[in-house]
């Protein structure tokens, strides 16, 4: 089983000890970094080989809130995957933060074991989001009337179905069972979409597909 | 006993000449003491709202970095504590009440807060913060807000006009939704560079508007300061029945 690293950037020390022994006491995780500020988690970073694979961020933090340094981690750690967790549970900071690469984002007050599910949800498919957070993409979408996308894009018809299952949230091997393929051929179709849509991460591929009404998701409330 | 007569005339208009001027002057110190009087009060009444906004900043940041940042740690260990304790009939009912009532804390510690003052409107501005409201209210489903907004980007850069605007704003929702019992409310937002226009309007039941006095009492004297202390020109319209509409625009050169 492979070991999910984890990084907790919080301005709540005890916030942190609590989520730290709670995370720790799961085998497949461990956390190997806590920062208690956006520019304690970069100093931190600048000095580690070995970077997390996830990592939960607060929003509200002094120094550097984790506003500021999702642009700077969006830019300079692009392997890093970003959950949000955070008080502010409201649409302008979501579609922020998802824009800023978040590939989940989670209430502050989310059970651990929701956390968890999280974790392993977006170190297995890239990314994570629950149904308020589509809605809130979704309604986006709609408020900003985005004239839809003039420029054609050229995706096949296996691609288009790829696209279309990546964004219901299944795992590469899930898709290949669906789509009586193999899981190796998944990947290869998924790297072409990021390189067609020129998206960073699969959180991208999802975003994009929604924006340009590629895709239907059917949103369960 | 001409020239007696002409003396006394030349008393009499001087008499009188002086009365009048006197009288002019008396005049002309009280209105000046009047008006020094209004704008004595127009500048205790914006005071009074600054205050009231620092404190409510305050209290809302205190809640947030004191209060709630602390419930999260009790609700992380109370689960750690629940997990400890599987099993344990006696500790299991104990342990899940106190967690649900932590997690209701916590839900209502961010809602007063975020009442007090939004992050949004701190963070990404007025119109992202109306567009939350709109969306706030339009889930709930008992009226419907319509919002278009027209911006330049970055165009409101003061912070104490997108404030006041927000609470205006606020205000007369609240209004709308209490007094005028509408179903729909119409806002249109024109942020330009030199200029802010704003309109509102909903189908409620309206009022007179040529008796201000019976608006007055709803909300309205607060919206009047707010809007004289960003120097806002406003207008409205209603009548019984129809609904009201008022519409706001302000210069930024004019701005504080």
């Amino acid at each position: 089983m492979k070991i999910i690293k984890v990084a907790i950037a919080d301005d709540e020390a005890l916030f942190r000890k609590g989520m730290k022994l709670i995370l720790d006491s799961h085998s497949n995780l461990e956390v190997i970094l806590e920062a208690e500020n956006g520019k304690d988690l970069l100093d931190q970073l600048s000095q580690i080989q070995d970077f997390p694979d996830v990592l939960l961020l607060d929003l509200k933090m002094p120094e550097m809130n984790g506003i500021e340094v999702a642009k700077v981690l969006q830019k300079d750690y692009p392997t890093i995957k970003t959950i949000v967790l955070s008080t502010h549970f409201s649409r302008a900071f979501i579609i922020n933060m998802i824009e800023l690469s978040a590939v989940a984002y989670l209430p502050k007050n989310s059970l651990p074991s929701e956390v968890v599910e999280t974790i392993d949800a977006v170190f297995k498919n890239g990314f994570y989001y629950n149904s308020e957070v589509l809605a809130i993409i979704r309604e986006n979408i709609i408020s900003k009337k985005k004239p839809k996308a003039q420029f054609s894009l050229d995706l096949t018809a296996r691609e288009k179905e790829v696209l279309q299952l990546i964004c219901e949230q299944y795992t590469a091997t899930e898709i290949a069972e669906r789509l009586f393929i193999s899981p190796r051929t998944v990947d290869g179709h998924r790297n072409n979409l990021l390189l067609k849509l020129d998206c960073k991460n699969v959180a991208g591929l999802v975003v994009f597909a929604l924006q340009h009404e590629i895709v239907n998701i059917p949103l369960r409330y | 006993m001409a020239i007696g007569i002409l003396i006394m005339l030349a008393f009499a208009l001087a008499f009188v000449l002086f009365v009048n001027y006197s009288q002019k002057k008396i005049l002309n110190e009280q209105m000046q003491v009047q008006k020094l009087a209004l704008e004595h009060q127009a500048a205790l009444l914006h005071s009074n709202i600054l205050t009231q906004e620092a404190e409510r900043k305050r209290i809302a940041r205190d809640l947030h970095d004191e209060i709630g940042s602390k419930l999260n740690v009790i609700f992380l260990n109370i689960h750690r504590l629940k997990e400890l304790t599987i099993g344990n009939d006696e500790i299991n009912p104990i342990t899940s009440e106190i967690e649900s009532v932590i997690n209701t804390t916590i839900d209502s510690t961010r809602l007063i807060s975020h009442e007090l003052l939004p992050p949004t409107l701190e963070e990404f501005g007025l119109i992202e913060t109306i567009r939350e409201l709109q969306h706030s209210y339009n889930k709930l489903g008992k009226i419907q807000i319509e919002f278009t907004s027209m911006e330049n980007e970055n165009s409101i850069q003061n912070k104490l006009i997108e404030l006041n605007l927000f609470r205006v704003i606020q205000e007369l929702v609240n209004n709308s939704v209490k007094h005028g019992k509408c179903t729909e409310i119409d806002i249109k937002i024109w942020a330009e560079t030199e200029a802010i226009k704003l309109t509102y309007a909903d189908n409620g039941s309206g009022f007179d508007s040529t008796k201000i006095e019976t608006y007055k009492g709803l909300g309205m004297k607060n919206i009047q300061s707010r809007l004289q202390m960003i120097d806002a020109q406003y207008q409205y319209q209603s009548s019984s029945g129809k609904g009201m509409q008022i519409t706001i625009e302000l210069q930024h050169s004019e701005a504080i």
